[in-house]
């Protein structure tokens, strides 16, 4: 069995075999051309690397996968909405790296991408477009969103139960040495901000980072202008790094009301790309 | 009763195999088909018919010649032609009369062995039918031996038959032959004068042990082999030899009865061949440190499971030599650093039995983390040195001796935090403050810092 098999085995089997299906409609496997593929995945790239601190040892979880709802925001590639997992990517990671375990590093991106679905599927509908529009106008290595997916993927594998702001999914314990693989990865801001996430967690707890992540969304949503959310992300993105809390709280920010269950705007499905 | 003892002068043991396969059908009628009393007097009168054939043939001059000629007999016999002469002439007459007198005893049988030995220092230039028949006076003369041989095979239940025979000389002569290019003392001969270690199996006979080894070789020979391919065969016994002498002295470091050594080569048998697999040995000096690390390691992993009670320890352990060994990340030096690394954690935290369990893997954890961020990322050797490892070693006992239940449970979180973030710079600078208070005595500092953990 070829590494890719692998990845597509593991992933399908993870999907069917936990409570990840409920959020999946169908799976799919999607074989396409190569520069499709580098299409694909070039987006995040391009964010990353205006920034001069991305290079080819980074690790990037978008890369290897991504979450698309084509009803809130357009795709010139993409006709359905869903998580894309680019498996030829996670093998060329492993290639690399491989005291990986391929079975986990898929895992971790669906989880990773399963953060992005659920965030976006707990926000009032109205507010999607506009958070997933404001998103986009930040500087990429700010978005918080990006963190807080690591963050809760990798807690995740540790404690078998992937918690996302108010949504729990049960899904299968990692052995501790493989999560602190994954987390050895060598990732670019804002990804590696996860830390940050997970040292709040322990000096305060879950909930406040939770609190941290729905502030940001909230903020976002609110920001009159591009300008001001860009200093609201500032803000937020320093916050979790430094005592700044005295700052923070002087900045009112009506909280946006979650839903209780995860309302998804269309079906999304879960899409295994490979090269043809 | 130790191997050594056991194998006492196996190479004579092997050349009585030889025999026993050359003449198989002679010895298992002889030995298995006969009683006792019934086998000394057909061994008295297949002697006397093999004599005779030979008897003149021996005393021709030119077999005279010959032994002359070799320096091996000029060697044992001094460089005096008279002397030579009267003395092989002299053991003929000896044999003569031994049978003469229908004499069995074990002297009577050595002058046959003896002139065996003799001749066979001249094989290959005498005449088939002579080699033949001294052949079978010295297997008549080496009876009970060969008896012993055969019943031990019976006993291990191994098919007597010419390919299995074959398979063991073969394995018994590489067997010896390995050992000493390991330095090892397998058979105590006076060839190994310098070794590193004697390996200790209770056997209380050569046979027995020899077969015990083939059996329990033969068991895993498959897996082995795999390591290099079935055209290295006998690199496969070198490795079998060395995990033998590796778990020889783990159970000799940890105090334990070399009665249990099969068991503990099967369980040892995975991580070291994940270890042999992966890791390339040129020259003694690697060799020497491929052994000293894996007598360090599972010395290390057998203590801490014996000590916690821990059944699926070394399946763990085979599990984190897997990840250290992938990509090549370290090699023979490498391995023998981490595994005195582990011996310095599991030296110190086997002592605390309250808590020492808990820290041991995290620590283990640690440093695999630590290495692999070292080799593929370039990272700061400094949590590999054995500086830090000690450092952080006092930092665990004092805090588990001197702080609260709250104090510790927040040492344990930054611990397991450093550890599943893979953030080992933050862990560095967390215990070098720790460990500048200690150094100041500010014990108060100490424990407040914990305690808040205002500085996570």
């Amino acid at each position: 069995m070829s590494v890719l098999d692998v990845i597509i085995e593991s992933i399908k089997e993870y999907v069917q075999n936990t409570d990840i299906r409920e959020y999946i409609n169908s799976i799919y496997e999607i074989s396409v051309s190569s520069s499709m593929i580098e299409r694909l995945v070039d987006d995040p790239r391009r964010k990353l690397r205006y920034r001069e601190r991305f290079d080819d040892r980074h690790f990037i979880p978008d890369v290897c996968g991504f979450f698309v709802c084509t009803k809130c925001s357009e795709s010139f590639y993409l006709d359905s909405s869903g998580i894309y997992i680019i498996a030829d990517k996670i093998v060329r990671w492993l290639e690399y790296l491989n005291f990986l375990d391929p079975r986990i590093l898929s895992q971790y991106i669906v989880l990773h991408e399963l953060v992005h679905l659920i965030v976006h599927c707990v926000l009032p509908k109205h507010v999607r477009i506009e958070y997933t529009c404001a998103k986009s106008e930040i500087k990429f290595y700010k978005n918080l969103e990006e963190a807080y997916c690591e963050y809760c993927a990798i807690n995740a594998l540790k404690d078998g139960i992937l918690r996302v702001l108010n949504q729990s999914v049960e899904i299968q314990k990692e052995e501790e040495l493989e999560v602190a693989l994954v987390s050895l990865l060598p990732r670019p801001a804002p990804y590696l901000y996860f830390k940050d996430l997970v040292r709040l967690q322990g000096i305060k707890s879950e909930r406040e980072v939770n609190d941290i992540i729905h502030s940001f969304i909230s903020g976002m949503i609110n920001s009159r202008n591009q300008i001001i959310r860009q200093l609201y992300s500032d803000l937020v993105t320093n916050y979790i790094k430094r005592p700044f809390r005295d700052v923070i709280r002087e900045v009112k920010t009506k909280k946006v009301n979650l839903l209780s269950k995860v309302e998804p705007c269309t079906t999304y499905d879960l899409y295994i790309v490979k090269t043809k | 009763m130790e191997l050594t003892k056991a194998l006492n002068e196996v190479e004579d043991k092997i050349e009585l195999l030889e025999i026993v396969k050359e003449y198989l059908d002679l010895a298992t009628e002889l030995c298995l088909h006969s009683t006792e009393e019934e086998l000394s007097e057909k061994c008295i009168n297949l002697i006397r018919d093999r004599f005779s054939e030979v008897k003149d043939k021996l005393k021709d001059g030119k077999i005279f010649e010959k032994l002359l000629e070799s320096k091996d007999v000029r060697l044992l016999l001094g460089f005096d032609r008279k002397r030579i002469k009267k003395l092989y002439l002299k053991l003929i007459s000896e044999c003569e009369d031994t049978i003469l007198r229908r004499d069995f005893s074990k002297e009577s049988r050595e002058k046959f062995m003896k002139l065996y030995e003799l001749v066979s220092l001249i094989g290959e230039e005498i005449n088939r039918g002579i080699q033949r028949n001294v052949k079978i006076l010295a297997l008549l003369a080496q009876i009970e031996n060969v008896c012993l041989v055969l019943k031990r095979f019976e006993d291990f239940n191994i098919c007597i038959e010419q390919n299995s025979l074959e398979n063991l000389i073969w394995f018994a002569r590489v067997l010896i032959r390995q050992s000493t290019d390991l330095n090892l003392v397998l058979t105590g001969s006076p060839y190994c004068m310098e070794y590193l270690e004697v390996i200790d199996i209770p056997r209380d006979d050569w046979v027995g042990c020899l077969l015990h080894l083939y059996k329990l070789f033969e068991s895993m020979k498959r897996e082995f082999e795999s390591w290099f391919g079935p055209w290295q065969k006998e690199y496969a016994v070198r490795d079998f030899l060395l995990l033998l002498s590796v778990t020889s002295e783990v159970l000799k470091n940890e105090g334990l009865s070399a009665q249990n050594l099969d068991e503990h080569v099967q369980i040892f048998r995975k991580i070291f061949g994940n270890v042999r697999e992966r890791v390339s040995v040129t020259g003694e000096k690697e060799l020497k440190s491929l052994r000293e690390g894996l007598v360090n390691y599972l010395s290390s992993a057998l203590r801490v499971s014996r000590t916690f009670n821990i059944d699926n320890e070394m399946n763990y352990h085979t599990y984190i030599i897997d990840k250290l060994l992938s990509s090549h990340i370290i090699g023979i030096e490498g391995f023998k650093k981490v595994a005195n690394l582990y011996k310095t954690i599991v030296d110190e935290l086997i002592k605390e039995k309250e808590y020492g369990d808990k820290y041991i893997l995290s620590l283990l954890r640690l440093i695999v983390i630590a290495i692999i961020q070292q080799r593929l990322y370039r990272a700061p050797a400094t949590l590999t040195e054995s500086r830090f490892i000690q450092i952080l070693l006092e930092i665990i006992k004092l805090v588990n001796k001197m702080c609260d239940k709250d104090a510790i449970k927040n040492f344990d979180k930054m611990l397991n935090y450093s550890i599943y973030s893979a953030d080992l710079e933050y862990l560095e600078g967390f215990i070098d403050f720790l460990y500048s208070l200690y150094l100041q005595s500010d014990y108060e500092g100490f424990r407040n810092a914990l305690k808040s953990l205002n500085f996570f």
